[in-house]
């Protein structure tokens, strides 16, 4: 059976809509089957201030298997994978349940910001630092925020990822670019082609 | 065999059995391998005559044999786990879908589950086992999230987002309702991922386990769907169960086993023998442990990997290993190459007893000497248990061919006319015993290059108890393995005159009882005295399985008191034919494939014998 389209349909209309619940979605191709979700830094935490962006892939049987989520924007946390942004969070695995949405998982994914969980960790370095020394884990996380997923960065990235994919480049590689090459699109060009 | 003595394993063996071997068993059939105890109770009563008692007895022990573990077919699995959930159920006065929730959770052991309810309390349980506890049952007519108003003739399903009419949707147990499309894709791809046994209601958060009535309603139109579901929940009973697990035959019998024990050896009725612990070929008096450890040493051959190494040093031109066998440090290859033994580098000829010329190479090692000594000891030690395993696994091996040549003599011996023997029981009930005892002793071997070795069990045993033990253990095991060769001389050498045979029958079953007797020896040192000393892990070992386990002094008696009253005497025909019965029903209770065949064709001439005496009678 193809994906269940109406929903997703309405699950974007819904987000849409309530711009207070601080995360934002926006469909990759014609298919819906591929978007990029957003998702502020909750306040008092190391990730204050950043925006970061979730690459989201929906399966045909959505939505009675999870989505598959995975951090573009690099983060520092015990439960993300510093390397490839995977992503440890149960209702993205067994504890899914179709009645939840994309909605909620990203709002998971920033409450998971907020209170990460090393006990069941997906980046063990990260994890280690996070019960060994506190502060250190802080200061490496804040970095990392203002480093990757910096709010200044955003300015006008929109604008500039679009440019890049007229170019012919998907999008997430553009995102990467501009995010490595601090926003500056030539820096973000001569990423992506040497690449 | 007494009649008290049926009654006190008839009660458990009723549950287990009496439904297992169903309605189907006749009580007059030969091919009584389940026999209940009913059965040869009553039967032993009806019929007073000799070799029938002993028949009777044989009986008996097999049944106690078969105490420690059942065999499940097809058939029977549905039965037993629907007796399970009756039990559960006419406790707690709940439904199926709750028994059988709490049951899987609790690996279908039905004590555990009134016992963790007791301990724990009902909402508690329930709610880790994914069921509503009886009080939350009633109040959460309508639901959060996903359901709409109660009352509405509309329902707004939480997963399509769509509105629907009321009777399209279906209402869980835990008050959730989804539109019924929504469901049965939910219930489609949980059941073909293999989650059937715990479908979980969709909402978010909420764990609880879909009742089967409406999952099968849902289901309706997809009659494979609900076979697959069915069949998973039927399969938990083994999957899920630790008492009970699938027989490992290739292709599959079918059938389960349930073991009281989890150190049991079982002879599924399909003819596969296996250890219940690990599934692989039965080991006793060897552990799981043992048995694995030994069988990656014979594959990979690492002791003599290890010898090698200690003794040997690649040639550096062809890299053959080349062992040193005298003189000096110049060694020389058989491809010609000279090279020093010390460092192993290639040299020229030109050599004296001190040093070869133009080379030099330090100092002689007395570490690597050393080395080299325990690694050939540990080898030898263990080339002295290798040998005797495969001697014993070979003469294993020869056995059906033995048990082949017994039954065409005993043919034989039946056609010709001046016979004075017509009961082979004795004869069947020693092959038995000797392959029985030759098993032992092939993994005895095991057991002891494990358990007096210092390093499986370095930490229990100091090297002087090690050697008491040793000396014990070995002890027994050499008196065992004097009857056994004793008896497979007696039993492969030819038959002697009719008038002999006799006395070459006393002496068979005479031995018989005493390997019995020392394999029970064997096991008592095993289990009494070694075994308690362990304590650095467990040692899990399959009892002896001995036809006789428990009551052999009696049956051994009686079948003496018999040969001394001189029976079975007259060949009359209608005593013929019932030594019939009992050749065929020893060979039954054996189980093997080749015993069984031989089996059927005798039914028929046990069947007849059994109404002839009956007409006698």
């Amino acid at each position: 059976m193809p994906m269940d389209v109406g929903r997703v349909q309405k699950e974007i209309r819904d987000i849409e809509r309530d711009r207070a619940s601080g995360v934002t979605i926006e469909v990759q191709g014609n298919s819906l089957q591929k978007m990029i979700g957003c998702l502020k830094g909750p306040s008092d935490t190391p990730f204050e201030g950043g925006t970061f962006y979730v690459n989201i892939e929906l399966d045909d049987q959505y939505p009675f298997v999870p989505p598959k989520m995975r951090f573009i924007t690099k983060v520092w946390h015990p439960n993300i994978s510093s390397a490839n942004g995977a992503i440890c969070l149960d209702i993205l695995k067994d504890q899914w349940s179709p009645a939840l949405t994309l909605k909620t998982a990203l709002l998971s994914l920033q409450a998971l910001l907020s209170s990460p969980q090393p006990d069941d960790p997906q980046d063990a370095v990260v994890a280690r630092q996070y019960l060994g020394s506190l502060p250190e884990y802080r200061q490496t996380a804040k970095q990392w925020t203002d480093t990757y997923a910096h709010t200044q960065q955003v300015v006008g990235l929109e604008a500039k990822v679009q440019q890049i994919v007229e170019m012919g480049f998907e999008r997430e590689q553009a995102v990467v670019a501009l995010r490595a090459a601090a926003g500056d699109e030539n820096q973000a060009m001569e990423i992506l082609l040497g690449a | 065999m007494g009649e008290g003595g049926d009654d006190d394993w008839f009660e458990d063996y009723d549950t287990d059995m009496s439904n297992a071997s169903g309605g189907a068993s006749d009580p007059g059939s030969p091919h009584q391998e389940h026999s209940d105890g009913g059965d040869s109770a009553s039967s032993s009563g009806d019929d007073a005559d000799d070799g029938y008692q002993e028949r009777a007895a044989a009986e008996g022990s097999t049944d106690q044999r078969k105490r420690l573990y059942t065999v499940i077919d097809r058939a029977n699995l549905r039965r037993m786990q629907d007796e399970a959930l009756t039990q559960v159920q006419s406790i707690l006065g709940c439904s199926s879908t709750t028994a059988r929730a709490l049951l899987i959770f609790f690996s279908w052991d039905a004590e555990t589950v009134l016992g963790t309810l007791a301990e724990r309390g009902q909402e508690e349980v329930y709610k880790r086992a994914g069921l509503l506890s009886q009080a939350e049952e009633v109040p959460q007519a309508c639901g959060d999230a996903g359901a709409a108003a109660g009352s509405s003739d509309e329902v707004t399903c939480g997963v399509c987002m769509c509105e629907g009419p009321r009777q399209e949707a279906t209402t869980m147990e835990c008050g959730h309702t989804f539109c019924n499309t929504c469901w049965r894709e939910h219930l489609r791809i949980s059941i073909s991922e293999g989650l059937s046994r715990r479908l979980k209601c969709m909402a978010a958060g909420c764990g609880v386990v879909c009742e089967e009535p409406k999952v099968k309603k849902l289901l309706k139109d997809n009659p494979p769907l609900v076979a697959k579901y069915e069949q998973t929940l039927l399969e938990s009973y083994v999957d899920d169960n630790k008492r009970v697990r699938w027989c490992p035959s290739v292709p599959h019998c079918g059938n389960a086993i349930r073991s009281k024990e989890l150190h049991c050896e079982v002879d599924c009725t399909c003819g596969q023998a296996f250890c219940f612990a690990c599934c692989g070929v039965q080991h006793s008096p060897a552990t799981c442990e043992m048995q694995s450890e030994w069988q990656k040493c014979v594959k990979d051959g690492s002791e003599t990997s290890s010898w090698l190494n200690a003794n040997t040093k690649p040639c550096p031109k062809c890299s053959k290993p080349v062992e040193k066998n005298g003189g000096c440090n110049l060694v020389l290859c058989r491809c010609g190459q000279a090279f020093c033994w010390l460092c192993g580098q290639g040299t020229g000829r030109q050599h004296t007893w001190t040093n070869i010329e133009g080379h030099s190479c330090g100092a002689y090692k007395e570490e690597a000497e050393a080395r080299a000594d325990e690694a050939q000891r540990s080898l030898k030690r263990y080339l002295h248990y290798l040998t005797r395993y495969e001697a014993n696994l070979m003469a294993s091996r020869l056995e059906p061919a033995l048990r082949q040549e017994c039954e065409s003599r005993v043919d034989t011996q039946m056609q010709s006319v001046v016979t004075s023997m017509s009961d082979f029981t004795w004869l069947n009930e020693a092959l038995d015993q000797l392959f029985l005892a030759r098993k032992c002793m092939t993994y005895s071997y095991i057991f002891a290059y494990y358990m007096f070795g210092q390093t499986m069990f370095k930490e229990d045993f100091t090297p002087e108890t090690n050697a008491i033990n040793q000396a014990l253990f070995e002890d027994k095991q050499g008196q065992l393995e004097m009857e056994v060769e004793r008896l497979s001389h007696l039993l492969e050498s030819p038959w002697p005159l009719s008038h002999q045979m006799m006395e070459r029958r006393m002496a068979v079953i005479n031995l018989a009882a005493n390997i019995d007797v020392r394999l029970r020896k064997l096991y008592e040192v095993i289990e009494c005295d070694i075994v308690p000393q362990v304590a650095s892990r467990g040692v899990g070992i399959a009892p002896y399985k001995g036809k006789h386990a428990e009551a052999a002094g009696d049956s051994a008696q009686e079948i003496y008191r018999q040969a001394a009253a001189g029976e079975p005497g007259p060949s009359n025909s209608s005593l013929l034919s019932s030594d019939v019965v009992d050749l065929t029903a020893a060979d039954s209770d054996d189980d093997r494939p080749g015993a069984r065949a031989k089996g059927k064709g005798r039914a028929e001439a046990a069947n007849t014998g059994r109404s002839k005496r009956k007409a006698g009678s």
